[in-house]
């Protein structure tokens, strides 16, 4: 792999394990969104990745909002 | 006082805008009224925005502390885009610091042969392997505030001190300034001496391009800001929908 980038290659690359949290890609209501656990089973929404504006719109799909494990399209994918 | 003002001017025009999309009588003006929500597609066109943030990921899933645009996740968006029969156009928002040259590459070829319009504007930065991205549209803004890094492709890793190191790396270089070259009005020369420049950057070899520096290098098309890109896209969806309905006319006559 060449990086081509202006962040050094050790910044990019530095061990850091003091983020505990993990991050978890899923489907949800038809757009890929990244998750976080909640300590009681349940989903935070992190971030979403999709390119339609509307899905920015939707309030169910708003960073923050906590979804149910049994709402999820698709597992850990 | 003049904060009331500026509060009453924004009220009008929002009413304007009302008022004009209320004459259209689309069920979406009602839907974004009631239901808070929107679909993009008005008489003017149907366009998703792709964002480019923090590191392209490619080949290596990189420490979790970076933030990261995956190859994965865009390219299938890409020919979602270009095969959606809705979607009309793209607008590409880019504010990277670069990453994976193959993966930027792959990105900037894959929107570089879309047949739909697509504009990009680059906002904060859009450096190192950003620069191809930003040029790979069929037009490309820059914020006056944003900065473009263009330097070399650094050595990383075990190296041998041989010459033949220094031209695999140039060899890997050409390919970023090949494209640029193809894509951009700046000449391969111009790009080139741009990205060996020395007494620009604080120990190393490259350029720093501001908004206007990066339009008046060829590099980018234009200064502007979302309105701008967003206008450009619409005058290119009509000209993209124009062109679509005399090819459908030819095609039909010849059958």
């Amino acid at each position: 792999m060449i990086l081509y980038s202006i962040v050094p290659w050790e910044i990019v690359f530095k061990n850091d394990d003091s983020s505990g949290s993990t991050f978890l890609e899923m489907e949800y209501i038809g757009e890929k969104v990244i998750v976080s656990p909640t300590q009681d089973n349940r989903y935070v929404i992190n971030r979403i990745i999709s390119t339609s504006p509307k899905a920015y719109l939707n309030p169910k799909l708003q960073p923050g909002v906590v979804i149910d494990r049994a709402m999820l399209d698709g597992r850990n994918l | 006082m003049q904060g009331e003002n500026k509060v009453s001017f924004g009220k009008n025009a929002a009413d304007d805008i009302g008022l004009r999309e209320e004459k259209e009588g689309s069920n979406d003006t009602n839907n974004l009224k009631e239901l808070g929500n929107t679909t993009v597609s008005s008489a003017r066109g149907n366009i998703h925005c792709l964002t480019i943030i923090g590191q392209i990921e490619g080949h290596i899933i990189l420490p979790p502390h970076n933030k990261t645009t995956k190859y994965e996740h865009v390219i299938p968006q890409l020919v979602a885009i270009e095969e959606s029969e809705e979607i009309e156009g793209l607008l590409l928002v880019l504010n990277t610091v670069g990453g994976d040259v193959e993966a930027g590459l792959a990105i900037a070829e894959m929107i570089a042969s879309m047949s739909k319009p697509t504009v990009s504007l680059v906002l904060g930065g859009g450096h190192s392997i950003g620069v191809p991205m930003a040029v790979a549209t069929n037009y490309s803004f820059i914020a006056p505030s944003a900065t473009m890094t263009i330097h070399p492709i650094r050595l990383s890793g075990m190296i041998i001190g041989v010459p033949q190191t220094y031209e695999y790396f140039d060899k890997m270089q050409e390919r970023v300034v090949q494209f640029v070259a193809k894509n951009s009005n700046i000449s391969r020369e111009d790009f080139r001496s741009l990205m060996l420049k020395t007494g620009e950057l604080a120990n190393d070899v490259g350029t720093v391009l501001f908004g206007e520096e990066a339009v008046k290098t060829g590099l980018i098309n234009e200064m502007g800001g979302l309105s701008q890109a967003l206008k450009k896209l619409y005058e290119l969806i009509s000209i993209y929908r124009q062109r679509k309905r005399n090819s459908g006319k030819t095609e039909s006559g010849l059958q």
